[in-house]
């Protein structure tokens, strides 16, 4: 067996999420929460706001997100260990559990999503097939010479308190766009990229009390949690 | 909670008729809250923070301790009748614990006021012998504590109040000193 080694993928986006009973608090306060997070974090933009949600970003990287029954902290190609992202959710958690008056959460889940490119989808396919997690057939059914494209596979495993959900998979990604005309300084861009996802959804399915819960300690030995249950998905053959 | 009892209602005849009657017209509401089936369950510290290895100091090491004065005090209520002086002793081995514990008071204000009561409950009670309702008291502070360190500042408060009741001190005695001095009774 090889270790295809997680170490060799981008840690491409992380979610952390908070679900709870609705709290219609949100009608009267969220200018109030936003008001206290701005505070502290200056550079705060609004992007939505909406009687049952508010969304927040920081520049391209983080997005914040408060909704009746849940709360939502994303981060964008986020730094390998999630500090800042920790942070951030702690005072988010904070803010809310004042105003909002959280007191359980129904489920805390941290997602990640890892992206390891390849040249070409075939490539990818190639190594996803390598994982051994399912079986393909010997010869391609229903195509003649086809090759196998688009690999995917998700299971998931729970006990009375956490569960975890995996998908390993191969995709093609692509971003197109025209420069406008008149405008100099750029051509236009057609760019693909293929790589093998890994994902993760880690969560816990029991309830949790805010007095049992720093957002930054918990994301961080979940984040230890993905990385050790990592080694036996990716071990290749 | 609502039980199979408060779901039947009572039936008593009627003078004319001799038929049943319901013997009150109230509605029976049940909040959904009563339910057996909707409390959810509360996850273990354990279970929520699995990876010790990839914990913070801070918190591993308030779990670590926490569980140890948890320890000293099982410890101590086992030994209250067969053996007081052991037991006392196991009380007095607490005290160093929950000053290392004090340590760890960054993890919130609610932890730190907690471990401030339990260090004056232990030293305000150094002379006496301890009951068996105190001993169970505090074990079931420590414990609670080592659930929900991150308990805010009422909490801390209620957990407060649970000691005072069963007549444990958990705060300076010199406080009672500057009460006193602040009400003027200093100058009678």
């Amino acid at each position: 067996m090889k270790y295809l080694g997680l170490e060799s993928f981008n840690l491409h986006a992380a979610a952390f999420e908070l679900r709870h009973e609705p709290a219609f608090l949100h009608w009267d306060r969220a200018g109030a929460i936003w008001y206290d997070m701005a505070a502290k974090f200056p550079a705060l933009k609004n992007i939505q706001a909406q009687p049952g949600i508010t969304v927040f970003q920081i520049g391209n990287s983080y997005q914040l997100t408060v909704e009746l029954n849940k709360l939502t902290v994303r981060a964008s190609r986020p730094a390998d260990s999630l500090q800042v992202m920790g942070d951030l959710t702690n005072r988010l958690v904070e803010v809310c559990a004042f105003h909002l008056k959280y007191t359980d959460f129904l489920r805390v889940g941290l997602r990640t999503i890892y992206h390891r490119d390849y040249d070409s989808l075939t490539l990818a396919t190639e190594a996803f097939l390598g994982l051994s997690l399912i079986r393909s057939p010997q010869k391609a059914p229903f195509v003649s010479n086809g090759k196998p494209t688009t690999p995917e596979y998700t299971l998931g495993w729970e006990n009375d308190d956490v569960g975890a959900t995996v998908r390993v998979k191969g995709e093609r990604r692509g971003v197109q766009y025209d420069v406008p005309f008149g405008w100099e300084s750029s051509e236009p861009k057609n760019e693909e990229r293929f790589s093998l996802i890994f994902d993760v959804d880690y969560y816990t399915k029991a309830s949790v009390a805010l007095s049992q819960l720093r957002p930054s300690e918990w994301m961080t030995q979940a984040f230890r949690t993905i990385h050790r249950g990592a080694r036996d998905i990716l071990e290749q053959e | 909670m609502a039980t199979a009892a408060a779901t039947i209602r009572e039936l008593k005849p009627d003078a004319g008729t001799g038929v049943s009657q319901p013997l009150e017209a109230k509605p029976n509401v049940v909040a959904i809250s009563d339910s057996p089936r909707y409390q959810p369950s509360r996850i273990s510290i354990d279970a929520l923070y699995p990876d010790s290895t990839g914990a913070t100091d801070v918190f591993r090491t308030s779990q670590r301790l926490l569980a140890t004065a948890a320890n000293y005090v099982t410890e101590s209520a086992g030994l209250r009748w067969t053996d007081p002086v052991a037991s006392d002793d196991k009380m007095s081995q607490l005290f160093p614990i929950l000053l290392e514990l004090f340590c760890c008071r960054e993890l919130g204000e609610g932890f730190a006021a907690v471990i401030n009561g339990l260090i004056h409950s232990v030293r305000n009670n150094a002379s006496e012998q301890w009951d068996g309702t105190q001993l169970k008291e505090v074990a079931s502070v420590i414990d609670s504590l080592r659930s929900e360190p991150y308990l805010n500042l009422d909490q801390a408060i209620a957990y407060l109040d649970r000691m005072e009741r069963v007549e444990l001190v958990p705060e300076p005695p010199e406080l009672d000193i500057l009460g006193d001095w602040l009400d003027g009774q200093s100058l009678r």
